[in-house]
């Protein structure tokens, strides 16, 4: 890279990186893009990442439209061949127009010196004359190829205008959107643009495919017209689905949840390649606000990312793999709130995810069929047992689930919260009182008895978090009571193995020792103790192999063409057609013996050049079998 | 996308192409002659490779066998005599896209289009050149030819030629860079198949000869190696031409050959007691100049003017 375009890089990173969340987002340029994960991570440290959600939406959108200006490029590369290719065979047509033959056209193609050799009006005249010119193209294609070049002239056209992505619902940072090659717009109107890219999508499709078609001049209208016209935008490949631009809509679980749960769904199962960043920020206690995250996995075809501001390395790998999915996909990103304090933001963010109140996961199914290739849970413990109590208690908004008792007022019964949430086999105590560890204001460690909601809260946490784990293969109750069953089969089957092992043990010792009886009876040579006396224990030994009957000498008295040795030379073909006949391979074979004569069969291997007719002997009540013929056909073998 | 691909049917490979696909007009050649099933191999093999008709071209000179493009319902150009090869040089230096075949005769190919040949097999260009060698100028009516056996009357030498023949395949073997030498006769269409298909794989200029008879005018030529199989010497090897064991059976009389040796191959081909069939050699690293002059293909017209441009500025002062 040149050195001025290093550094013009280098300021729009630093700028970026400087807004962080105490100023106005910076419109990010498309270089930051790249190192993605090494800004969220310094971003992290420094608590200065696009939390807010315009900047949010910006960050993303750069990411976008990098990841999928690749595929754009070759889309718009194969548009400007396949029209080239059109504009080619219209420009062939035209060349045999009679227009083309005329005495100015042949002069012009002749180059400007041909007139000292050639006579362009004598070379027009003679080419008039052409009694079999070359075949013309039908009208039907001719209009065909017409309409279709016009098309895809328009849709490069278009995609070359398109911006990168369409934002909707983040109006606030048009600037910031504009600067990554995007273009704001109204949520509202989501659906609706969704619909109409479908129809402009499948429109290109069928234009893709009939170019296709009539370049390799394989278009055949009984069997294609209907089909093109059917044809819709879930036949599209991925890259046609990721060359357009992305609708990218910008929520927050409230104004979702109020507003257009409806919406939501409808977007999900119609399966538009639409991404849905929904920013969560906070927690609720009430449980009233919608899990969007499983409520979008429950979509099963959709691509889910449940991620943390504060896990950059997670979130940054989970938006990659957003950025490159086709199907509808959805970010549920916790983000700090607004806080008298930036680090206590952050940290809340943090615990909350450490805490596993916020599960972070990726659910893709362009990854395979099953629950276990297509869901990754993020596990990260931490050396303390957190619970999701401890990121509540920074919240001040739960300040009234916590009352912190003095050291004279702790008692025995009192246990730690992550004890007291932990699956035991005997019921609780009924009077114990669980607590989370605070420290005052002096740094010295204090109970905080939790409320009843909070001890709620907490379980309904850790059992999401149970079933999660078992979605994800961890601690699977079902997979483990099938590992025991196997494992008491292949036990079983074991022991069942050992009992045959000796039973057969004891039969082989009887008929070994049976056989010793008789050897010294009879003496050594007359029982030759068999090859695999184990193997064919209490079997007869097997027969000696059956001599194999001699092929009988075929009786070459029928006639017949050694057909894989005929040139194709129409001989025999015109002396009977119907006699003999052309295989598949164009090859005689002899069709019907009864619709000839002996004599013309004797005559057709007198010509053969391959001499692979064979006449054989006549058939009883030919006449044609004179003596004369008979010589002839004798002479032949 | 979504498992279900219902685009599949849009596919253009779907096409399938039928032995009646290739056929083009109708044969004109005269009955038994061997050029027929010359034309019945090519077809098979354009039907079984589905090789696409509008993307295969046959060039021809002149004579008998030059009509071949004809009968073929493909590209054709039926040429000049003689230049069948440097069209067909032409056509492979910007269309690396086509199947190409040339079909040119002994009068064509060995008399009046020598120079053309030569150097064809030095350019090595990707061709699949079938030399339909009847040992006579059939189309003109019985005229010694370079490949017309020593003392055989024809119009032109009423008392017999004057010279021993030319060997079309000593002469190839000779030329630097020839990458794929073979021999076959047309009365075997199975080796005739195989031949012509292991010259259509072989990437670089695929020289067969063909020994073709011509019932008019050398009726008798081939007819002792016709009626004796003994008479022809079969070239066998794992590298060599591929054969089923029945057309194996057909010739007892049969020499090992490794077609990577020169030295034999040239040896072989000088032997006049025998009739000798398969490939002599091959050699598929030999450098192609159809890959040098296929280059700066796919260009946008407006790379073509920029390069055309760049080019200019270099006449700059
Ligand atoms: C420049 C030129 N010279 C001479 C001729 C006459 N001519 C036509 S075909 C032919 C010989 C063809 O012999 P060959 O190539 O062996 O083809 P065959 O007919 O034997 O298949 C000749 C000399 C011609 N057409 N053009
Ligand atoms: S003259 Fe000879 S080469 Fe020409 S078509 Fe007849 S048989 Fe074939
Ligand atoms: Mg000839």
């Amino acid at each position: 890279m040149k050195d001025a375009a290093i550094e013009v890089w280098r300021e729009k990173l630093r700028s970026f990186l400087k807004a962080g969340v105490d100023g106005q987002p910076a419109p990010p340029p498309e270089a930051v893009l790249y190192p993605v994960k090494a800004l969220l991570a310094w971003g992290a440290r420094h608590h200065r990442l696009p939390a807010d959600a315009p900047s949010l939406a910006v960050f993303y959108g750069g990411m976008l439209a990098a990841a999928r200006k690749p595929a754009r490029e070759r889309l718009l590369e194969d548009l400007t061949r396949l029209s080239g290719k059109l504009r080619d065979l219209l420009a062939a047509e035209d060349s045999h127009s009679p227009e083309a033959a005329s005495p100015e056209a042949v002069s012009a193609s002749l180059g400007m010196e041909a007139e000292v050799f050639f006579d362009a009006a004598a070379l027009s005249e003679a080419l008039s004359h052409s009694t079999r010119g070359p075949l013309r193209m039908r009208p039907d294609r001719r209009r065909r190829i017409e309409a279709t070049l016009a098309a895809l002239e328009e849709y490069s056209r278009e995609m070359r205008m398109a911006p990168a992505f369409w934002l909707f619902g983040a109006g606030e940072s048009a600037a910031g959107i504009e600067a990554v090659g995007g273009r704001p717009s109204p949520h509202a109107g989501v659906l609706g643009f969704c619909e109409g890219l479908r129809d402009r999508l499948s429109g290109l499709l069928r234009a893709v495919r009939t170019a296709r078609l009539e370049v390799e001049n394989a278009f055949d209208p009984a069997r294609h017209q209907e089909r093109l016209e059917q044809l819709d935008w879930r036949s599209a490949t991925r890259d046609e689905l990721v060359s357009l631009p992305a609708a990218v809509v910008v929520e927050t679980p409230e104004r979702l949840s109020q507003e257009s749960v409806g919406a939501f769904g409808r977007l999900l199962r119609s399966g538009y390649p639409v991404q849905i960043l929904i920013r969560q920020q906070g927690e609720d206690l009430s449980g009233l606000r919608p899990d969007f995250g499983s409520l979008a996995v429950a979509h099963r075809e959709v691509f889910v990312l449940q991620s943390s501001l504060a896990c950059p390395d997670h979130l940054s790998q989970g938006l990659a793999r957003m950025s490159e999915t086709p199907r509808p996909a959805v970010a549920v990103i916790s983000a700090p709130a607004q806080a008298e304090s930036k680090s206590l933001a952050w940290q809340r963010t943090l615990l909350l995810y450490l805490s596993r109140a916020f599960p972070l996961y990726c659910y893709d199914p362009d990854r395979g069929q099953t629950w276990a290739s297509r869901f990754q849970l993020h596990e990260e413990r931490p050396e303390e047992a957190l619970t999701p109590a401890d990121a509540a208690a920074l919240f001040p908004e739960f300040r009234c689930h916590f009352r912190v008792i003095p050291e004279s007022a702790w008692k025995d019964e009192q246990v730690e919260l992550c004890e007291y949430l932990a699956p035991r086999e005997d019921a609780p105590t009924p009077r114990a009182v669980p607590f989370v560890w605070v420290a005052d204001s002096e740094g010295r460690p204090e109970r905080a008895i939790v409320s009843r909601e909070m001890v709620r809260y907490c379980l309904d946490r850790l059992r999401a978090w149970t079933l999660l784990e078992e979605l994800a293969g961890i601690r699977n109750e079902q997979a483990e009571a099938a590992v025991a069953q196997v494992r008491k089969e292949i036990e079983e089957a074991a022991t069942n193995r050992e009992q045959a092992a000796i039973e057969k043990a004891k039969r082989e010792g009887a008929s070994e020792a049976i056989r010793r009886v008789v050897a010294v009876l009879t003496g050594p040579e007359l029982v030759k103790r068999p090859a695999k006396a184990a193997a064919l224990a209490g079997q007869e030994p097997a027969p000696a192999p059956q001599q194999i009957a001699a092929e009988p000498a075929p009786a070459s008295e029928a006639p017949y063409i050694d057909s894989f040795l005929c040139t194709s030379c129409n001989d025999c073909f015109k002396i009977n057609a119907r006699m003999f006949q052309y295989d598949a391979n164009k090859q005689a074979y002899l069709a019907d013996r009864s619709a000839g004569t002996f004599a013309e069969l004797v005559k057709a291997a007198e010509v053969c050049p391959a001499k692979c007719i064979h006449p054989g002997n006549p058939r009883p009540a030919d006449t044609t079998a004179t003596p004369a013929m008979l010589a002839r056909a004798a002479k032949l073998k | 996308m979504f498992e279900l691909n219902d685009d599949w049917d849009l596919e253009p490979k779907s096409r399938v192409c039928l032995l009646e696909d290739y056929a083009g007009s109708e044969v004109r050649w005269c009955p038994g002659c061997g050029d027929h099933a010359v034309l019945s191999a090519v077809q098979r093999l354009a039907r079984d490779k589905q090789l696409a008709p509008e993307k295969t071209v046959v060039v021809s000179g002149i004579g008998c066998s030059s009509r071949f493009p004809h009968y073929m319902s493909t590209y054709g150009f039926h040429g000049l005599h003689g230049r069948a090869l440097p069209v067909a040089c032409g056509i492979r230096s910007r269309r690396p896209d086509l199947d190409i075949f040339v079909v040119t005769g002994d009068g064509d190919c060995c008399a009046i289009g020598t120079a053309h040949w030569i150097h064809a097999i030095r350019y090595n260009m990707d061709l699949t050149i079938l030399l339909l060698d009847n040992n006579i100028y059939g189309l003109t009516k019985n005229q010694t030819s370079p490949t017309t056996p020593f003392g055989w009357r024809s119009q032109t030498h009423p008392r017999g030629s004057f010279f021993a023949s030319l060997n079309p395949i000593a002469v190839t073997l000779g030329i630097q860079n020839a990458s794929f030498v073979a021999q076959t006769i047309d009365w075997c269409p199975p080796h005739l198949y195989a031949t012509i298909r292991a010259a259509h794989e072989h990437k670089g200029a695929s020289f067969v000869r063909i020994f073709q008879r011509c019932p008019h005018f050398t009726e008798d030529v081939f007819a002792q190696a016709r009626e004796d199989p003994g008479r022809v010497l079969l070239m066998t090897h794992a590298q060599g031409i591929p054969l089923d064991a029945a057309v194996l059976k057909m010739f007892p009389n049969r020499a090992g050959h490794d077609p990577s040796n020169l030295a034999e191959a040239r040896e072989l081909a000088c032997r006049e007691d025998v009739c000798t069939i398969g490939l002599f050699y091959r050699n598929p690293g030999g450098s192609r100049y159809d890959e040098v002059t296929a280059q700066g293909l796919g260009k946008t017209p407006g790379e073509k003017l920029a390069a055309i441009e760049m080019a200019l500025d270099g006449f700059m002062v």
